[in-house]
């Protein structure tokens, strides 16, 4: 519920669509990738930097570590898969002994495997969230606020709690 | 510009690891602590304290306070205390999941200390020869209670004289026994002397007794036949039975020699007294100088497992060829302040590692002083390495005139010693391969001045002997494997408390000497007379049967090749007269 709230709030607002497709992808790193790398710093980092919408970023963050526990096997798979390439031997050999690359940890399944997918998702789910943002707001934005359903959770408790500590 | 960028964000992003900061500052600590206690003691086996740990982020490093082992034989003592320790640890190869340290200082590292409280022990150590010895059991015994007691070499050199005399005994005799008589031997003689001396006028009468006495020659190779296996029977049974018979004779006066100190003592005890009264004290000194191999084999060993274990927690760690050329955990100089008896050791430890394929060279560790007024020489050196087979290291030591003062030896109820002042000189060398022990080590306890109490007869003339004691030496072997070591201990004590009893408990211990020796005598006598006995009558058999032995060799020699020249001779005269007229 409080997911749905704060997504719903993000989309309300009056955040640039750039600014929750941002939030989006680097909340999906974030959630996707294990929290504690120190690759997370810098998205950390580019989120408190930016404008991005931290509604946004918290739901995407919270909704893709769910989804990070169904499709884990499949991330340690590809970062395996990735790691015992014969022909990238030299560039994991070269960057082994690079302490900033061992520092991030590439040489962990889970770790590469969910930074390689999170990258390759980032530019398709920043055009695609910011197309939806826009659609939503044109089309769907109007027809929502007068449904009765969303009118009674505006009116909840829940929403206004949640209203007050976003500030 | 401000449309992209949130400038308070840079604020919020510093806050925020200002937070992590004070984080690690209040917790990482504790975490240490607690890793350091938790795998300390299971590499021990037994509780592991840390009182304080500190860290510092520039130079990268934490510094220890007071960290104690507790001795899994003693639980009362630490086995190792550390007053503090420092390490600076190298912060990019840090980062790399390698542990190198320049420099560790460990200062204050005392042995053998009482703990506040007894530590919790683990593993329980295995029970030691000290355990099994009860001086409380000790009473005089009689001289048949020694003597069923003692492996006598007079009762095993009987048994074995006699069973080499049976066993030789039956082939002997049928040996003898098959051999021809002096009658048959005269009638041999007899026939042949008559073949001989017949003046044969008709050559077929001459080719007959030619005949009969090639017949007679071949009986009498069968008979020589029988001598010989006469011969090598009575020989074989005369090399088995002459040297037992030899050691019977010897062996009263060898157990004699044996038992005549212990005559005042239960043997089985007794020869525990160099365990019971210096093992203890020599296995603490032992337990010391092994220390090296102890306490930090093990935790290495315990923490390179711990690595691999680690790998397993989320995802896979990929390793491919690391340039660096460093190993995972490299402390490249370690200096271990150790305080033993107020006085000071150094100690320099060089490229402790768990990964010495990786390093290419051991660890190596020594620990010198020079003179002080509590040693003349201390040097202890070795290395150390963990290879794929396990374990393999070198350590010698060389000590000298080490002063030992109010030492407690032995704290039984039925005989306390304490050592009051004495000289500790002590020298050898231990080798480890793939784990396995091997080596000795000589310990000379000279100028002893010990206060020994016995409250019996036999542990005050021990006691009473102690007290007279001023030279001990202890020769340690040292076998097992680096996890279970077997430690040995054997020295002259034994001997000199034999003499020193038997001189110290009078004409009681006469009385049973003279015993003794009777009683030892009186074992021997029973097997040595009929045995002895045998042997001297086998000794008869031999001249008899040498003697005709001779007379049948004698026939053998003689021929009838006269007789058959002759008669040839004189059918040739014979021809020659009638041919030529």
């Amino acid at each position: 519920m409080a997911l749905f709230a704060r997504l719903l709030k993000a989309l309300n607002s009056e955040a640039a669509p750039w600014q929750i497709a941002l939030a989006i992808v680097l909340g999906m790193i974030i959630g996707l990738t294990p929290l504690v790398s120190v690759h997370n710093l810098l998205i950390l980092f580019l989120v408190l930097v930016l404008r991005v919408n931290l509604a946004a970023f918290l739901a995407s963050w919270a909704g893709f570590s769910v989804l990070a526990l169904a499709i884990d096997p499949l991330m340690m798979m590809l970062g395996d898969s990735l790691l015992s390439a014969p022909s990238l031997q030299s560039i994991w050999t070269t960057l082994y002994n690079q302490q900033w690359a061992r520092l991030m940890q590439f040489n962990n399944t889970l770790t590469l495997g969910s930074l390689v997918i999170s990258l390759l998702i980032a530019p398709v789910l920043f055009v695609v969230s910011r197309l939806l943002v826009v659609q939503y707001r044109q089309r769907v934005m109007v027809y929502v606020n007068k449904l009765k359903i969303v009118q009674a959770f505006k009116a909840s408790k829940i929403f206004s709690i949640y209203q007050k500590l976003e500030g | 510009m401000n449309k992209v960028f949130r400038w308070q964000g840079v604020v919020a992003f510093i806050v925020l690891l200002g937070l992590l900061y004070l984080f690690s500052a209040f917790l990482l600590d504790r975490i240490v602590k607690y890793a350091i206690e938790s795998t300390a003691s299971q590499a021990v086996g037994a509780e592991v304290n840390v009182g304080e740990v500190s860290h510092r982020f520039s130079p990268f490093g934490f510094t220890l306070s007071k960290i104690e082992i507790t001795d899994p034989s003693a639980p009362e003592n630490n086995q190792l205390q550390i007053g503090s320790a420092s390490a600076e640890v190298d912060l990019l190869p840090f980062v790399m999941g390698k542990v190198i340290i320049d420099e560790l200082i460990l200062d204050e590292v005392l042995f053998q200390q009482p703990r506040r409280t007894p530590g919790e022990v683990f593993r329980a150590p295995g029970e030691t020869v000290i355990d099994q010895f009860a001086p409380e059991d000790i009473e005089l015994p009689s001289v048949d209670e020694i003597l069923a007691k003692s492996p006598l070499r007079t009762t095993q050199a009987a048994e074995q004289a006699q069973a080499a005399y049976q066993q030789h005994k039956d082939a002997v005799s049928q040996a003898y026994a098959a051999l021809p008589d002096k009658a048959q031997l005269k009638e041999y003689q007899a026939r042949l002397k008559a073949l001989r001396e017949t003046d044969y006028k008709d050559p077929a009468a001459l080719v007959k007794a030619k005949q009969e006495f090639e017949q007679i020659k071949a009986q009498l190779t069968e008979e020589k036949q029988k001598f010989d296996t006469f011969q090598q029977t009575l020989s074989d049974a005369k090399a088995d039975l002459t040297p037992k018979i030899a050691a019977l004779r010897a062996a009263p006066g060898e157990d004699y020699d044996l038992l005549k100190g212990l005559v005042a003592g239960d043997a089985a005890a007794f020869g525990d007294i160099t365990e019971a009264v210096f093992g203890n004290q020599a296995r603490k000194w032992s337990d010391t100088l092994f220390s090296a191999l102890d306490i930090v084999g093990p935790m290495l060993a315990k923490r390179k497992q711990e690595q691999q274990e680690a790998v397993r927690a989320s995802g896979v760690f990929y390793t491919f060829n690391d340039e660096s050329g460093l190993p995972d955990l490299l402390i490249k100089r370690a200096r271990v302040n150790i305080k033993w008896q107020q006085q000071t050791l150094l100690s320099d430890w060089f490229n402790i590692t768990t990964d010495h394929t990786q390093l290419g060279e051991p660890t190596r560790f020594e620990v010198r002083s020079e003179s002080s007024p509590l040693w003349q020489h201390f040097a202890i050196d070795g290395t150390l390495s963990l290879l794929a087979d396990g374990v393999h290291g070198q350590q010698k030591w060389q000590l000298q005139g080490v002063v030992l003062e109010q030492l407690g030896l032995s704290n039984n109820p039925k005989l306390s010693a304490l050592l009051q002042t004495g000289l500790l000189s002590s020298n050898g060398q231990l080798t480890v391969a793939a784990n396995a022990l091997e080596g000795a080590g000589d310990i000379q306890l000279s100028q002893l001045t010990i206060d020994a109490q016995g409250s019996n007869k036999l542990t005050n003339a021990i006691a009473s002997a102690l007290n007279d004691l001023s030279l001990v030496t202890l020769r340690s072997d040292i076998a097992g494997s680096l996890t279970s070591p077997s430690f040995d201990l054997a020295s002259d004590l034994d001997n000199q408390l034999a003499t020193a009893l038997t001189a110290s408990l009078g004409s009681e211990a006469k009385a049973k000497l003279e015993r003794l020796q009777q009683s030892l005598d009186e074992r021997a006598a029973a097997t040595l007379g009929p045995t002895s006995q045998g042997l001297t009558q086998w000794l008869d058999f031999e001249t008899v049967a040498n003697g005709d032995l001779g007379n049948l060799e004698e026939m053998l020699k003689s021929q009838m090749q006269d007789q058959l020249d002759k008669k040839k001779q004189q059918l040739k005269d014979k021809l020659t007269d009638k041919i030529f007229g």
